[in-house]
């Protein structure tokens, strides 16, 4: 897409180069057929249709998704079917689909196509809207395939056959819509802003968007609708008057209102009572908390033109080395005893173990890419482990560590395809049983220093149980940074799963999540899960990397 | 020492074959590979480099199966491909280290080895300096340098001198001259000045396929009596063109003296001595033709 935009652009008569409705539509067009093309924009669709559908549980089955008032839910018909999925849909843009879309600034940065286009009278906000329409209309793609299917799963489900497309449609312009134009502004606002444009970016909207879903005051009716991000508030205080309107009893129920999916075996014979609810009745106060994330869209969009450098700095700016690492011992020119007149003058290097040596320098990778600041963080971890209690170390402080190195680790597997260094790599002898055992030893590594002075004072408490947990991820983690790397051949996947585990597991202490083995008791099954799934990652990334190695 | 390559072929999902019916056997001395882009070139070279495994054929080291044994071969391979990348954090010294302990090379000799090859690919002084600040001629002789890490017995070059300067060019072409005594070296270039200078045998690829399998002499003594210059005025040449193959024009005022290849010459041409240039022109416009 990037050549073809380039070219579409150069291709205008210079006398119509200046972008044109009809030209930016092109642009668009042309970044859209690109991006729909790419294997993400599948995997992302089919997850989408593949929870829409579940979304909709059917009567019997063992989990809830929204429930009003503990009991009820709307009956599936035409508008709570189209409704429900659109906010999922806008969800889904919001959690997953940023990071999908984020990057194509970067990519023509990347790419060398955004000189060519810096270089052309595109101007600036031009470019950055046709990138910014891109990505909604990527995601607007998607949102037609799912209402389809949205379509369809109401006739399966049966409670209410009857079809009405603006019903079921309309919730995707006011709710999902809004929502899909702010992400996507953003997208390109974290690719104009430096800082934001890599991992750190990632993790940034992670928690931005924990942010913006807690201060919608989805289950609280007296909040100002202004919060409302999702538009499930607004939808949830209509449902809500029609139940009250049509089950007067309800409000006997407690207020409460849930949303995602809670398993209960007891839920198959426990059905929810349903009434009828037809669709939004949109009043003046709660269309207008649609306007402000249309409103930040813009300024978004004013920001990211404000931030943009037109391309001018390098791609790939010259790393700077941390201030202490020097790799491998500094040697001199006079340690050269002899030089060389002719090739055939060389010493010739021994072959021998090369563990060592390939250990040391895949630690080195790893270790060097990072800023002094980041070495600065850690050192301040090192000396929470060592200062504070034992209990908010392993609580608090271990789970930071853990979380701290994963800009580290998202290099792990596919470092390779970033800095095209495979073809040389894969073409030494053993690619596979060679380099990849190192690298991933060196991210265990990591992971161990992350914490060592916790894990001394664990052992010196006798805390061996915890000292194994932390090892045992040790081990997990990297080999979900190299697989995740090697089968994606991107750093995006790891760091947007590994978000998601740390914030369930250590930090929300979901036993099953909690990788790090530290914060809380860990049944005999999950030591067994884990140790499985480090296996496990650790095979499918050696047969990835096998792939790639001959591919 | 030998490479075979036995009716070798390769097929992208949706591309067709890049490579088909490809039969060659490599021995030790420096065969230039040419062709035109899309010929196939790079798809062969990094067959032979194990990076890439073949649809049909197969490629045989010293009588060993690549396809079974891709290692036996690696042992002793070094590779440049055409889109080499570094680690922009290593410097110089650090990511030959690296490269050399993949290679699985003892790191006290290797250490050694790096300091005289940065020395001969003239990186001495910048081997401290991190790769990311590199110039691409600067990262392309890293390159050289690491595909001669473990003193290759086959040498898979894949547009070695793109980015070098003219000074740099003539020193990679003097050190392959020096390293082809014993060694199978294999370098695919678009500059036929480089082939020319360097290889004694000339292989000539076109759509996937072998053209030309020859000396240099043996291809210009084919081309010999089909070279012509012949001197048109400017506005004729477009005409010549369309008749005959043009290579080489020179303007001289509103006259141009063109270059061509063909079996029939334009009245006034005059007969002149073919350069590899012209017999690449006269194989690959055999081919055209045949196709």
């Amino acid at each position: 897409m990037a050549l073809a935009l380039s070219l579409s652009s150069a291709a205008l008569p210079a006398s119509t180069r200046r972008a044109g409705l009809g030209t930016l539509l092109r642009l668009v067009l042309a970044d859209v057929l690109d991006r729909t093309r790419r294997p993400g924009y599948l995997v992302s669709l089919l997850a989408m249709l593949w929870l829409g559908q579940h979304m909709l549980p059917p009567h019997g089955a063992p989990y809830r998704t929204m429930v009003l008032h503990d009991v009820y839910r709307p009956v599936y018909n035409a508008a709570w079917v189209g409704t429900l999925t659109a906010m999922l849909t806008g969800m889904w843009f919001a959690l997953i689909g940023f990071y999908q879309v984020k990057g194509s600034v970067e990519r023509d940065r990347l790419t060398g196509v955004g000189q060519v286009l810096a270089a052309s009278r595109l101007g600036s906000l031009n470019y950055l809207t046709v990138r910014m329409l891109g990505n909604a209309a990527v995601f607007a793609s998607q949102a037609a395939m799912v209402l389809v299917a949205a379509l369809i799963q109401q006739q399966v489900l049966g409670e209410d056959r009857r079809v009405d497309l603006w019903a079921s449609g309309s919730p995707f312009l006011t709710i999902a819509a809004p929502m899909a134009f702010m992400v996507s502004a953003a997208a390109v606002l974290f690719d104009c802003v430096r800082p934001l444009r890599g991992g750190f970016g990632n993790i940034a909207w992670f928690f931005l968007f924990g942010f913006l879903m807690a201060g919608s005051g989805l289950d609280q009716p007296g909040s100002s609708t202004w919060r409302d991000f999702s538009g499930a508030r607004v939808i949830v205080g209509d449902a809500r008057q029609v139940l009250l309107e049509a089950h007067p009893d309800a409000a006997r129920q407690p207020q409460r209102f849930s949303m995602g999916a809670n398993f209960n075996p007891r839920y198959r014979d426990q059905p929810l009572r349903t009434f009828e609810w037809r669709g939004m009745r949109w009043t003046w106060s709660a269309a207008a908390s649609r306007l402000p994330w249309l409103v930040l869209t813009v300024a978004m969009l004013l920001l990211a033109h404000a931030a943009f450098d037109r391309f001018a700095t390098a791609p790939r700016p010259a790393a700077g080395r941390p201030f202490f690492w020097r790799w491998p011992g500094r040697a001199s020119r006079t340690e050269t005893t002899e030089l060389p007149r002719a090739a055939h003058d060389l010493v010739i290097a021994r072959r021998g173990s090369a563990a060592v040596g390939l250990l040391r320098a895949e630690l080195a990778l790893l270790l060097k890419s990072p800023s002094p600041w980041w070495y600065v963080v850690v050192a301040g971890l090192w000396i929470a482990q060592l200062a504070a209690p034992l209990k908010a170390v392993r609580e608090i402080v271990l789970p930071l560590a853990s979380f701290w190195p994963a800009l580290v680790w998202s290099a792990l597997g596919q470092r390779e395809r970033r800095d095209a260094t495979g073809a040389v790599l894969f073409s030494c002898p053993r690619p596979v049983s060679r380099q990849l055992p190192m690298a991933w030893l060196a991210g265990a590594i990591v992971m161990l220093l992350a914490g060592a002075p916790a894990l001394l004072r664990l052992a010196g408490s006798g805390e061996w149980v915890m000292v194994g947990g932390w090892a045992l991820a040790a081990t997990f983690v990297p080999a979900l940074a190299l697989c995740s790397g090697i089968w994606s051949g991107g750093r995006t996947l790891f760091e947007v799963l590994y978000l998601f585990a740390w914030y369930a597991g250590p930090m929300q202490r979901i036993d099953w999540l909690d990788y790090t083995g530290v914060t809380t008791a860990r049944s005999a099954e999950l030591w067994l899960i884990y140790g499985v799934a480090t296996a496990g990652l650790l095979l499918l990334s050696a047969l990835g990397r096998a792939r790639q190695a001959r591919s | 020492m030998q490479l075979v390559l036995e009716s070798l072929g390769k097929r992208y999902p949706g591309r067709g074959w890049a490579l088909s019916e490809f039969t060659l056997t490599l021995a030790p001395g420096v065969t230039g590979l040419l062709g035109p882009n899309g010929a196939g070139k790079s798809t062969l070279m990094r067959i032979l480099a194990t990076v890439a495994a073949p649809s049909a054929g197969r490629v045989l080291w010293n009588g060993t199966d690549l396809a079974r044994s891709p290692d036996s071969l690696r042992e002793v391979l070094g590779y440049l491909p055409q889109d080499f990348g570094v680690y922009p954090q290593l410097t110089a010294l650090e990511f030959l280290d690296y490269i050399a302990a993949a290679k699985g090379l003892d790191a006290k000799s290797a250490r050694q080895r790096i300091e005289q090859l940065l020395e001969l690919v003239n990186l001495t002084d910048a081997r401290h300096r991190a790769l990311g600040g590199f110039s691409g001629g600067m990262r392309q002789r890293v390159g050289i340098a690491q595909a001669l890490l473990n003193d290759p017995r086959v040498l898979i070059v894949d547009e070695p001198t793109a980015g070098l300067d003219p000074e740099e060019r003539v020193r990679f072409r003097n050190l392959l001259g020096d390293l082809a005594g014993e060694r199978i070296v294999l370098l695919s270039t678009h500059i036929v000045s480089d082939v020319e200078a360097t290889a004694s045998r000339i292989v000539m690829m076109g759509q996937g396929r072998l053209l030309a399998d020859a000396t240099p002499e043996s291809l210009l003594d084919r081309a010999r009596g089909r070279v012509w210059e012949c001197d048109v005025p400017a506005a004729d040449v477009e005409a010549l063109r369309a008749r005959h193959l043009v290579g080489a024009t020179l303007r001289r005022g509103d006259r141009v003296l063109a270059r061509l290849v063909s079996g029939d010459p334009p009245a006034g041409a005059r007969s002149v001595e073919p350069t590899l240039e012209d017999a690449y022109l006269d194989v690959q416009r055999g081919s055209a033709v045949a196709n």
